[in-house]
């Protein structure tokens, strides 16, 4: 019977190791009073934030700081919202502009306006106004721009070289844009499948939204009070139409297929796609390129020059408990130093207009030589509208564009079905909250 | 006889066949793993890369805490797998000495509670862990535990109970009346091949848990290992060599543990055990 | 010993099934109190397109794969049954996807599946077959997926194998004698004694894919393209996790429970009529 004993003492040790991990999980909810910090981004961008936090540690080694990171904007609001379910926010998170109106709305966010009323060390002035402008909900500043961001094109200068062709000037038009385009499209092996594309770009109505405004084109009827999408509207639909065109008749996109085996950020990486349209987010990524050269350039211009706002801000939950120790680290996050921290990443483009035009943006030393494009497109930003439904509305847009994009359904088709399929949204979305008109 | 021959040839062939068929997708997705970053993706069906390198594996350490996350993996599966063995055996035998007609009910019971889909407890269990203050902790991950992870290991320590002749637990009374002592000494360590194979189903369970913790963790540093694939997905989509890395180092103790174990299994459908 | 389980199965089942019964009829968002709202959950639900179509999708995935797991559940075991050399290696292969973690599984088949560089339209295209898009295509989108629940079909595998195994040889000898080919054996008599071990594993399965081609659709389209993907597992998330609305989740739960309903009911006219639970020999799962 020595198998009794064997057993017997089996189940001592497995039950002696049981309670022991029981015990050990149980002692590591004890944490210390920290603030926590969800942010979004790949990993270039994660480390900006960690850098940011430990030179705030450094200074305030009362207060810790934990970081949660989410890699993909598209998860964000999910987790976001689920963490409010759950009873246990990030106390500081940063959101976008077009995504903080629904928690805004449902007051889970503290406004941060009085707090930076009462800041010695920054200033609402010290910002550019339209960031401060995007996270103004009813009246109250609600959270702290990050950045002015804006979507530019990304470019292989090295394609431009091999191609011949002169880099993208400041003013550059849709036909120049895309007859350059169409010189970097190449099937270089003959195969009948090409091999380096000349333009990236998702298609979203996100995407699609400057050129819109750049063709005279409203995005919404009223952008006060947005009560649909205008896409039908000759102005909008005329840019649809030629967005589309971009992979329908000029093909210097990759058509579905090709996006799906790889993606258009990828391939702009691999050095096999020629321009990328991006914002800023993009730089800390491709500065670990070492195979090519590359720089940025305006968007091109319609019929005006337009650019679209890309801005970030460090929100206060409503519930978190420590409200002033985590108001000291987004007092720091914003300071001329921490932005700078944040800058020198690549990550952001300030929205301090002290750090955005010094050197820890414009870094000549570091690609893109040509940061200069995003304070020079500053004056012709605009902004979507900031209603609580936004993200929804977004989301089923730019499924419409995307199918006429890849040639499922025509721009026509796809511009009415967005703006029918949107509408609801747009009720709900004022039902609950209009905004103020306050500017 | 030549005839018989070649009818074996063919069953084995048969089974080559279908061993292959399986074993392919598993087989490319080490190949790819091995292929050197950067490089373009391979385009020929040439798939052995020119300069094969392990240096994906190094990557995934550079870019999420994967060492953590390996960690927490670990340690779910060490409280959960013995914790599920214990409370399936028991209710498996405790099953197996009712009388029959209870015996019949608790069996039609626990098929139909099989058949509720989890799908129908995410949120409710959401809020049931908020409410006991267990969302962002392991305890989210391992309690399925407690109710044995599903009743299908119940019913199986249930059949391998059965199956053990009634002459031996006769004896066994003889000796002890106490039942945790009969299921201790007797019936637990006759019925280890059904044992073994809880373990392994159950590793296969929490070890490749993806919707527990993406339903009810928040804190990065909780995180187990199907979490970092998604992350990595999220981070570098085309990053195949790197994706197909992570993929074979989270199958790598499961399938290491299976192939170790896999001896045992040979008696485990044996029609007399 | 049955406390345990018993208690489990009380707080971790059956009271988190009663509550989503009852939430149905309330609006909850998880944060302020419910209200009660009447069907308003219902009628919200159930007129939304993209709760019919994620049911049609569903059912779609489910009708197809279900019979073609169980049935390759058991033919692959039919063929490893008996001796033979490596035996216990072939049965260790056909197992090992199963092993495999669901996210690093669907990564691979991902891979595997890319349009263009993928290992499988390489090899189609090489020996001269259409390669299709697979989960790019909004027609292929869904074979992709039943394509990738085939591979992991080791539980129901081990069952049939057990099932074969508990077929007393002695059956087989004799309708050898009786001069019973190889597919008359199987026809008119395996394949009636496994039957009820089919059904129940067909049951089970169905609720398994319902809930597995959750990761797979999660991870792999995330409901596309343009919805062709897109099931109720999916919605449900949505409402529940994305949109916080509980409540319509809840309601949208229903439809699941009719059909688990229905399921159990059939589970046990079918454990009635061949006896399940009672007798030794046909008792498997």
């Amino acid at each position: 019977m020595r198998n009794r004993y064997l057993l017997s003492q089996h189940i001592n040790y497995i039950l002696l190791l049981l309670l022991t991990l029981i015990l050990l999980i149980a002692c590591q909810n004890n944490q210390p009073t920290t603030i926590s910090f969800m942010v979004f981004g790949d990993p270039a961008e994660r480390q900006a934030y960690l850098d940011l936090v430990t030179a705030f540690q450094n200074t305030h080694p009362d207060i810790r700081i934990e970081v949660t990171h989410i890699p993909s904007p598209r998860d964000y609001r999910t987790r976001l919202a689920t963490e409010f379910a759950a009873g246990t926010p990030p106390d500081i998170t940063l959101m976008n502009y077009r995504r903080y109106a629904a928690f805004a709305a449902s007051d889970l966010l503290e406004p941060l306006g009085p707090y930076l009323a009462q800041s010695t060390r920054i200033q609402p002035t010290d910002f550019y106004p339209i960031t401060i402008q995007a996270f103004t909900w009813q009246g109250t500043i609600m959270c702290i721009p990050q950045n002015i961001s804006s979507l530019v094109v990304y470019y292989n200068q090295d394609l431009f070289d091999k191609a011949g062709l002169p880099y993208p000037s400041a003013d550059w038009t849709w036909d120049d844009f895309v007859n350059t385009a169409l010189v970097l499209t190449r099937d270089d092996d003959g195969d009948g499948r090409i091999d380096q594309y000349g333009l990236g770009v998702s298609p979203s109505l996100f995407r699609l939204a400057p050129f819109i405004w750049q063709n005279n084109g409203p995005l919404v009827d009223n952008p006060e009070h947005p009560t649909k999408l205008t896409l039908t509207r000759f102005p909008a639909l005329e840019a649809l139409q030629w967005f589309v065109d971009l992979r329908q008749v000029h093909g210097v996109v990759p058509d579905r297929i090709e996006e799906a085996a790889q993606d258009s950020e990828s391939r702009f990486v691999a050095g096999t796609t020629a321009m990328y349209l991006n914002s800023r987010r993009g730089t800390p990524t491709y500065r670990q390129i070492k195979t090519f050269r590359w720089d940025v350039a305006p968007l091109p211009r319609g019929k005006q020059a337009a650019g679209i706002l890309h801005s970030d801000a460090y929100c206060l939950s409503r519930t978190a408990p420590h409200k002033d120790a985590a108001w000291t680290f987004i007092e720091f996050a914003n300071s001329p130093e921490g932005q700078a921290i944040i800058a020198q990443s690549g990550r952001t483009v300030p929205s301090l207009i002290q750090v955005a035009e010094s050197a820890a943006f414009l870094d000549p030393t570091q690609p893109p030589a040509n940061s200069q494009v995003w304070l020079d497109t500053i004056p012709t930003l605009k902004t979507v509208p900031v209603i609580s439904t936004w993200e929804e509305i977004e989301k089923i847009a730019s499924e419409e564009i995307e199918r006429a994009f890849y040639g499922d359904i025509t721009a026509e088709t796809a511009a009415s079905l967005a703006v029918t399929r949107t509408e609801e949204y747009f009720f709900i979305g004022q039902l609950a909250f209009p905004p103020l008109s306050d500017n | 006889m030549r005839h018989l021959l070649s009818k074996e040839r063919w069953i084995l062939i048969l089974r080559l066949g279908t061993t292959a068929v399986f074993l392919l997708p598993l087989f490319w997705m080490l190949l790819t793993a091995l292929h050197p970053p950067g490089t373009p993706l391979p385009q020929s069906l040439n798939l052995w890369p020119n300069t094969p390198t392990l240096n994906n594996f190094i990557r995934i350490w550079q870019i999420i805490p994967i060492g953590r996350f390996t960690l927490n993996s670990l340690l779910v599966s060490t409280i959960a797998i013995p914790l599920t063995l214990l409370i399936s055996s028991w209710a498996g035998f405790s099953i197996a000495h009712l009388p029959p007609t209870s015996q019949r009910r608790w069996v039609l019971l626990s098929l139909a509670l099989l058949m509720i889909p989890g799908i129908a407890l995410w949120f409710t269990r959401f809020l049931l862990y908020r409410q006991l203050h267990w969302l962002n902790t392991y305890w989210a991950l391992i309690v399925p535990a407690w109710m044995g992870t599903t009743p299908f290991y119940v019913l199986m320590f249930y059949r391998a109970f059965r199956r053990i002749p009634s002459a031996i637990y006769d004896a066994a009374r003889l000796e002890t009346s106490h039942a945790f002592q009969i299921w201790a000494y007797i019936a637990f360590p006759l019925a280890r091949p059904t044992a073994l194979g809880v373990s392994l189903l159950s590793l296969t369970f929490y070890w490749g848990d993806f919707l527990s913790p993406l339903l009810y963790l928040r804190t990065e540093s909780l995180y187990t290992l199907p979490i970092a694939i998604q992350l990595l997905q999220q981070m570098a989509p085309s990053d195949w060599p790197l994706l197909m890395a992570t993929a074979v180092y989270t199958s790598l103790i499961p399938v290491t543990l299976f192939l170790l174990t896999q001896p045992h299994f040979a008696h485990l459908n044996r029609r007399n055990p | 010993m049955l406390l345990p389980y018993t208690l489990g199965l009380i707080v971790l089942v059956a009271f988190p099934a009663f509550i989503s019964f009852g939430l149905a009829f309330f609006q909850y968002d998880g944060l302020t109190t419910p209200r009660w709202v009447g069907l308003l959950n219902f009628v919200l639900v159930y007129t939304d397109e993209l709760f019919l179509l994620s049911i049609q999708n569903s059912l779609a995935l489910v009708i197809v794969s279900v019979p073609l797991r169980v049935l390759g559940a058991f033919v692959v075991a039919r063929l490893v049954q008996r001796n033979g050399r490596f035996l216990s290696w072939f049965r260790a292969a056909i197992f090992l996807p199963t092993i495999i973690p669901a996210p690093a599984y669907v990564m691979a088949w991902l891979w595997l599946l890319n349009p263009l560089f993928g290992p499988l339209n390489l090899l189609l295209r090489a020996i001269g077959l259409p390669a299709p898009n697979w989960l790019a295509d909004p027609v292929w989108a869904k074979p992709g997926l039943i394509l990738i629940a085939l591979w992991q079909i080791g539980e129901g595998f081990l069952i049939n194998l057990a099932a074969l195994q508990d077929m007393p040889p002695e059956i087989e000898n004799a309708a050898r004698i009786d001069g019973a080919n190889s597919f008359q054996f199987l026809r008119y008599i395996t394949f009636p004694i496994l039957l009820p071990i089919l059904l129940l594993l067909a049951f089970r399965d169905a609720i398994l894919i319902f809930q597995e081609s959750f990761t797979t659709i999660l991870l792999a389209t995330n409901g596309g393209p343009y919805y062709a993907t897109y099931t109720l597992p999916l919605f449900i998330y949505e409402q529940g996790f994305d949109l916080l609305s509980f409540g319509t989740a809840s309601a949208a739960l229903w439809v699941l429970y009719m059909i688990t309903g229905l399921v159990v009911l059939c589970l046990y006219l079918i454990a009635r009529q061949w006896g399940i639970g009672t007798t030794d020999e046909t008792f498997v799962i």
